[in-house]
């Protein structure tokens, strides 16, 4: 985009690539729409022009005709004028329809989260173990399969709940299975959780557990930290997949 | 006799309508016309999100600096629209909610108007769903609360691979490619907001989509006055290290978001959902009326098409002829469409009472209440109330008729006014001898079939078919429309019109 915008002489953030097509389609899109119909719209044929006008003549006539026959059956309701003291009440009416949407559109005030309070988000993704370990296939295996499903590995879908302990303070604040995502159980395990703590220092022990469920007693990755969280401070707990290690966003150490 | 708490909330909602007819007049008054304001601002919506999206900009990085920048845009003219886009859509909750409860007050939810009801429903779900989208645009401390709350509250449902709200954990987290998605959500959630609009009123024969001039006047006017005094602003930048604290919500579109924090997504939505199924049954549950629907005598039938023209449901249709008389159409009845307001009998050019044929049968009848007994019942009326006397014809839904009935006035009551034939008039005044014929009905723009009042004037004026015919004296016909609660005011007009008939050339005091 770069060369083409020097080559024209404009600013390297002129999106120019974008602009090409519009200005080649676009005239040609306008133009099919001008002879679908369009032209009748923006340059009407003389006969339509002539079809409007008396189509329009004929609905104030009409309207006319509706009005008159009203009024004189004394049940025209167009000529009602309303009095100096019937415009002061609709005025004020609109005055208090509006101060009550004014009013209520910022208030009253809400107390979302309490001002003396930290917050802590327990919030990540991982896929846990899979139940059965994998295994490579043998040639034999291999042969015994059609050309097109001869996968070299050997794995089963399901994969264990992911189990996370989170202590506060040596406080177990939460204990959770997450069970994996899909049909067949073979998708990442996700958290959400939160809790308020008091502002301050805490000491946070997160446990996590990919492998074997509930079944285990002892967890793969364990994190232990004190964190000083400040007043409506948020302290994340995540997973780092890549880093294979729990980590802490926010609150100073 | 005891009334019912829905009589009661009627009388009351009346009570407090007729209060605004007086400042309004009843053709502006803005309670009887809450769905057409509804459409009104959602069109101001409509065009101020157009000129604001353009300033916008998607990026979640800028999107709260082109926010500040339109409000504090040289001479505020930015910041105007901004405002008008927000307190339009403040003021459409309001309307929709009056509309809802009106309705349902009104008891103008069942039968045929089930259609209009249920796909009401999903209008609420997306006016809120248009309104809180709109806020998350404007990525502040509010967008922040508000959007995180949304995304964890969708999150309950399990729907997603991994958490929504997952997406607003860290600075980093909240990309510009999941903004636009939430641009989107403001853009499309208006869009299909118009489409279940305009499934909503589909149904309507004639449906009345604009407010009178005057009152969208008005509210615009209050709108922009409103903007310049009191303009919309933002709290401070979002940050998603930090927790919102205080904050000025919205209470219109964010009056759950404390529930929500209090009683957890799981509660709020089987409120949610638990209430709109209750609401969109509303039209089945007890007590169900179903009066018969109008029926079709087809050897009286000449298929004019005037009650197809009139039938404010669109229950009748011109089909073929079955039946071999020498016209090229009939009229055919769609029994779940018709309200049984007698409506089509009132525009039928047969319905003339007139005849001497015994037994008296007009093109389109109601088998409840038809022509014949209706004729019936007026000559007795007008046997009653003698020369001088004064008929008046009313509707169910109107002043209580019978409680107008004294010496000298006697009343009728049909299912609509819009059931009178012209030709009745003529009738009761050259056949039946009474001096004078006073109609009446629900209050002007409040008909319960919708059209009743309107057709009977244009009848009477000669405007709409079938006319009345030119030999009736007018000095001696009134129309004055009431609602229920208004009885003084329709007795005094009574009084009124006996005296003005009275005063006639020809009459006893007038001789």
């Amino acid at each position: 985009m770069t060369a083409m915008n020097a080559f024209l002489g404009l600013s390297p953030n002129f999106p120019i690539l974008y602009i090409i097509p519009l200005a080649v389609f676009g005239p040609i899109f306008l133009l099919v729409l001008y002879h679908l119909g369009l032209k009748e719209i923006i340059n009407p044929s003389p006969e339509t022009r002539a079809n409007i006008e008396l189509r329009k003549e004929e609905e104030k006539r009409q309207a006319e005709d509706h009005q008159n026959k009203m009024s004189k059956a004394g049940l025209d309701k167009s000529g009602y004028r309303h009095a100096p003291l019937q415009w002061l009440g609709q005025a004020a009416t609109y005055v208090v329809f509006a101060v009550g949407i004014a009013y209520f559109s910022n208030s009253p005030a809400y107390q979302a989260h309490p001002s003396d309070m930290a917050a802590v988000r327990l919030s990540f993704t991982h896929p846990p173990q899979r139940k059965e370990e994998c295994h490579k296939r043998t040639w034999a295996e291999l042969q015994k399969l059609a050309p097109n499903m001869r996968a070299p590995m050997d794995c089963s879908r399901e994969r264990w709940p992911l189990v996370v302990d989170l202590s506060i303070d040596g406080v177990q604040v939460f204990h959770g299975a997450s069970v994996p995502a899909g049909q067949a159980r073979d998708g990442h395990s996700s958290f959400y959780e939160k809790f308020q703590v008091s502002a301050g220092r805490h000491r946070v022990v997160v446990r996590l557990r990919d492998r074997g469920g509930e079944t285990r007693a002892e967890y793969d990755y364990t994190e232990e930290r004190s964190v000083d969280l400040k007043a409506a401070e948020i302290l994340v707990i995540g997973f780092s997949n890549a880093s294979a290690r729990i980590t802490f966003t926010g609150g100073a150490e | 006799m005891q009334l019912s708490v829905r009589h009661k909330l009627q009388n009351g909602l009346l009570h407090i309508e007729s209060a605004f007819d007086r400042p309004f007049g009843s053709a502006w008054n803005p309670l009887r016309q809450m769905g057409t304001l509804s459409f009104f601002y959602f069109w101001i919506v409509a065009a101020t999100g157009i000129y604001v999206y353009i300033l916008f900009d998607t990026t979640v990085g800028s999107a709260y600096q082109s926010v500040e920048a339109m409000t504090h845009s040289p001479w505020h003219l930015n910041g105007i629209i901004r405002s008008l886009h927000r307190y339009a859509s403040d003021a459409m909750v309001v309307t929709m909610a009056l509309h809802l409860s009106r309705e349902f007050i009104m008891d103008r939810y069942r039968d045929v108007r089930w259609f209009t009801w249920f796909t009401g429903v999903p209008i609420i779900w997306l006016l809120f769903i248009s309104g809180i989208s709109g806020y998350w645009l404007v990525w502040d401390m509010l967008a922040q609360y508000v959007a995180i709350g949304s995304m964890e509250w969708i999150d309950w449902l399990g729907i997603f691979g991994e958490p929504v709200a997952s997406n607003f954990v860290t600075p980093e987290s909240l990309t510009d490619r999941f903004f636009t998605l939430l641009v989107f959500m403001h853009i499309f959630g208006p869009l299909f907001l118009l489409f279940v609009m305009w499934i909503h009123v589909m149904r309507v024969s004639q449906p009345k989509l604009n407010p009178p001039r005057g009152l969208a006047l008005g509210s615009l006017a209050m709108f922009v006055v409103l903007a310049i005094a009191w303009p919309a602003t933002s709290h401070a930048p979002a940050d998603l290290a930090v927790m919102p604290t205080e904050l000025n919500l919205d209470w219109f579109y964010m009056m759950l978001y404390p529930v929500f924090d209090v009683w957890g997504a799981g509660p709020l939505w089987i409120l949610g959902v638990g209430l709109s199924i209750i609401v969109a049954a509303m039209p089945w549950l007890p007590p169900l009326k179903r009066p018969k629907p109008a029926e079709v005598h087809l050897e009286k039938c000449n298929g004019c098409s005037r009650c197809y023209a009139d039938c404010p449901f669109g229950a009748i249709s011109m089909e073929p002829r079955s039946d071999g008389l020498p016209f090229e159409r009939e009229a055919v009845v769609d029994a779940s469409h018709c309200t049984s307001c007698g409506i089509c009998v009132g525009s039928c050019p047969v319905s003339t009472p007139f005849r001497n044929d015994e037994e008296l049968v007009t093109g389109i009848d109601m088998p409840d209440f038809g022509f014949k007994a209706m004729r019936g019942k007026a000559i007795k009326l007008a046997e009653k109330v003698g020369p001088d006397g004064v008929l008046v014809v009313g509707c169910d839904h109107g002043v209580d008729i019978k409680s107008i009935t004294g010496t000298g006035v006697a009343g009728l009551s049909l299912p609509c006014i819009g059931m009178l034939p012209p030709s009745f008039i003529d009738f009761a005044m050259s056949r039946g001898g009474v001096a004078g014929v006073l109609i009446t009905g629900c209050q002007e723009c409040d008909c319960f079939a919708r059209l009743g009042n309107r057709w009977i004037e244009e009848r009477i004026a000669g405007v709409r078919d079938p006319y009345l015919r030119a030999r009736v004296d007018r000095r001696r016909l009134g129309v004055f429309w009431a609602s229920r609660v208004e009885q003084r005011a329709l007795k005094a007009e009574i009084e009124r019109f006996r005296d003005q008939i009275k005063a006639l050339p020809g009459s006893e005091a007038g001789t």
